[in-house]
């Protein structure tokens, strides 16, 4: 993992120091609330329905065992007791108190975290595959670019106010964990076809009211002028996005309306400028960065383990958790161990004190001590022995995070809607909670197979619905909470928009509704099929059909 | 498999938890909310012009000049600190005689979320 050098921690600690003073002021009437909201909103600290909320960043979702268990200690001593994982890969608490966040703040900085940049006009945590370092098809750990554009972007004076709000995502591999074509900006890491490791860019993704996918603006940007491109990118945003309305003041709307190839044309005669110049990464820097994220000490083991094997074979529960929660690593003998935040009935993304502890314990008995955090609100320990995995499994159950649902209908992302959120029209915790509750039954679960359900409690989109299979979007009509559904969206490398199957469904009807989609892909899905597969072969027309006679 | 479970939170009864008012008695009521600025708790303002965490303590009027009024009221407690952006919302008076808000989001506001039952003025907290 990264660790802070001495400008990190100065940095983050004269932020932490400055923010005491400003809340100070703040408290004595020194400043209003109208001077002190950007300056809180620059920290992570919002003011939401009941009370304040602290967002804070875990870069690229990666934590290690001592951050999460300090993670536990602030939702215990300056919450109620949990946190929240977001679509962000960063965690969310709910209830602290304006005058003890300076507090809270010093104690992040202790173990090498902060709530800079998660929230405000400014380029925004970096996301990445929850994968990095483990899967087989990666050419290159994410994580090492992601951490090179998180220092680039940490308080970078020019594009601290930008139009609007900047999202970069990473993936380091042809298979698409990171959702990059719904980013400002995503990257992949590609080879071209001298061999060379490099980035394909692409522009202008994003969700909220208007949905887009992002466009390649460059097949291949090599590794030595990635910064200098970036640069390029955020400086025609920075010129030529609007300002003047919020709602079309993101990137996406600017590239839209020019056209991709004028956006291109404008970020390489940019780029012709200072390409090769002082922002590029100095010599070596790119490997100092690269060793912090070099593969852990792996033993030497077969790739099968006779122990994982034979408990399979006798333990049926286990089989099932091994068959959704697992991924194949790319070291004989070591797994990929998803860790469901999503229990039957639960809130997705919640994590108690108590399991996070646990976690942390876990994480440094079976997965050298390092935790991420993905972006559908699920854990992994990505390095975990096969052989550990049963006993694993074992101590995973009795803290509640050994569901057998990664992928499955019921891994749903649900924003907080209305239960927290400030901007919410409608809830969508519940609405997760029904459809879960619907599904429980293991068997059934698992023979429906992959299906994402992902729900926002309003148009700004945070809980992904755009990109679920099956999308759903709280929304308010004339008091009362309704659920447009959408079908046929992807987050993944083949990225699709979700489209609209009809006139939406009340509180209590949405679960209903759900049961007659996958009733209807049950009915009509062919060898192999995902729901995703079937709909993409028969369209909306037969679900709208059974949706609306049904109802 | 006995897989264990996140806290009860039956969704009937978190529906029944925030369900909003409608109509009744005196729906022309208005209070004055706002969160107080120390801890961001919501709160209400009462008769005797300081802030309660219950929405059943705060001061109700009726009438467009009186609300501006109150509100009015409110701006001193803002350049003294006490709370942030205080705002009017609609109630009305229930069965009960208690105030209830007519929006979903005051109705949340005024209990705490309906999946966390154990949390917020619902649960006896701030």
């Amino acid at each position: 993992m990264y660790r802070y050098d001495e400008f990190d921690h100065t940095l983050v600690a004269q932020r932490v120091a400055q923010f005491r003073g400003q809340v100070a002021r703040r408290l004595s009437g020194e400043l209003t609330e109208d001077q002190f909201r950007p300056l809180r909103l620059m920290n992570g600290l919002y003011l939401q329905l009941h009370a304040y909320m602290l967002r804070v960043a875990v870069p690229y979702g990666t934590l290690s065992s001592r951050q999460m268990r300090k993670l536990a200690h602030i939702a215990r001593v300056y919450d109620k007791g949990y946190g929240h994982f977001t679509t962000r890969q960063n965690i969310q608490y709910n209830w602290p108190a304006l005058k003890d966040i300076p507090d809270l703040l010093m104690e992040l900085a202790e173990v090498e975290m902060h709530a800079l940049q998660t929230s405000g006009n400014c380029i925004r945590n970096v996301t990445a595959d929850q994968y990095a370092g483990a899967v087989a098809d990666e050419i290159e750990d994410p994580r090492i670019w992601s951490e090179i554009v998180r220092q680039w972007s940490s308080l970078h004076p020019e594009f601290s106010f930008l139009p609007r709000k900047f999202k970069v995502a990473v993936t380091g591999a042809p298979t698409d964990r990171a959702a990059i074509a719904v980013h400002d900006i995503g990257l992949r890491v590609v080879r071209n076809e001298a061999g060379e490791i490099g980035f394909e860019v692409l522009v202008g993704g994003g969700q909220g009211r208007t949905p887009m996918l992002g466009k390649t603006i460059r097949a291949f940007v090599a590794k030595a002028h990635m910064l200098s491109y970036l640069e390029a990118i955020l400086r025609v945003y920075n010129e030529y996005g609007r300002r003047d309305n919020m709602f079309k003041a993101r990137i996406k709307i600017l590239v839209h309306e020019i056209g991709i190839d004028e956006f291109r044309a404008r970020v390489e005669e940019e780029w012709e400028q200072m390409k090769g110049g002082p922002v590029e990464l100095p010599d070596g820097e790119a490997e100092r960065i690269a060793a912090y994220f070099a593969p852990p000490p792996f033993e030497e083991l077969p790739a099968v383990s006779g122990i994982f094997e034979h408990a399979k074979t006798d333990d049926r529960d286990f089989a099932r958790w091994a068959r959704t929660n697992l991924v194949a690593h790319r070291q004989p003998g070591y797994a990929i161990v998803n860790i469901s935040l999503k229990p039957i009935g639960g809130v997705p993304g919640d994590a108690s004190a108590e399991q996070m502890d646990a976690l942390a314990d876990l994480a440094d008995a079976y997965s050298f001590g390092e935790i991420r955090v993905t972006h559908e609100q699920n854990l992994t320990f990505a390095h975990v022995r096969q052989d550990d995995l049963y006993e694993l499994w074992h101590a995973l159950r009795p803290l509640g995070l050994a569901t057998p649902n990664i992928g499955t209908i019921t891994d749903i992302i649900a924003c907080p809607g209305l239960d927290y959120c400030n901007l919410a029209n409608a809830r969508a915790i519940p609405i997760a909670q029904q459809i879960s509750q619907r599904f429980e039954d293991v068997v059934r679960m698992h023979d429906v197979g992959e299906l994402k359900i992902k729900i926002s409690g309003c148009i700004n989109a945070c809980g992904h619905h755009h990109v679920g299979h099956i999308g759903i979007l709280g929304v308010d009509k004339k008091g009362e909470e309704f659920y447009q559904i959408t079908l046929g969206g992807d987050a993944t490398e083949t990225a699709a928009l979700g489209a609209i199957v009809g006139p939406a469904f009340a509180y209590d009807r949405v679960a209903d509704a759900v049961e007659t989609l996958v009733n209807t892909y049950v009915d009509l899905r062919q060898d192999g099929e995902r729901f995703l597969d079937t709909y993409r072969r028969v369209g909306l027309e037969p679900f709208k059909e059974k949706l609306y006679a049904a109802h | 498999m006995s897989e264990a479970k996140g806290p009860d939170r039956t969704t009937d009864e978190g529906a029944l938890a925030i369900s909003a008012a409608r109509g009744g008695r005196g729906a022309a009521l208005k209070v004055v909310t706002a969160n107080r600025l120390t801890d961001g708790v919501v709160v209400y303002l009462t008769a005797d012009g300081s802030w309660a965490e219950h929405i059943e303590a705060a001061r109700s009027v009726e009438g467009k000049p009186a609300a501006e009024a109150l509100l009015a009221g409110a701006d001193a407690h803002v350049r003294a600190c006490r709370v942030v952006a205080p705002y009017l919302i609609d109630v009305v008076t229930g069965e009960d005689g208690v105030l209830k808000p007519t929006s979903y989001r005051e109705a949340m506001r005024a209990l705490g979320p309906s999946v966390r039952l154990d949390l917020g003025k619902q649960a006896g907290q701030g």
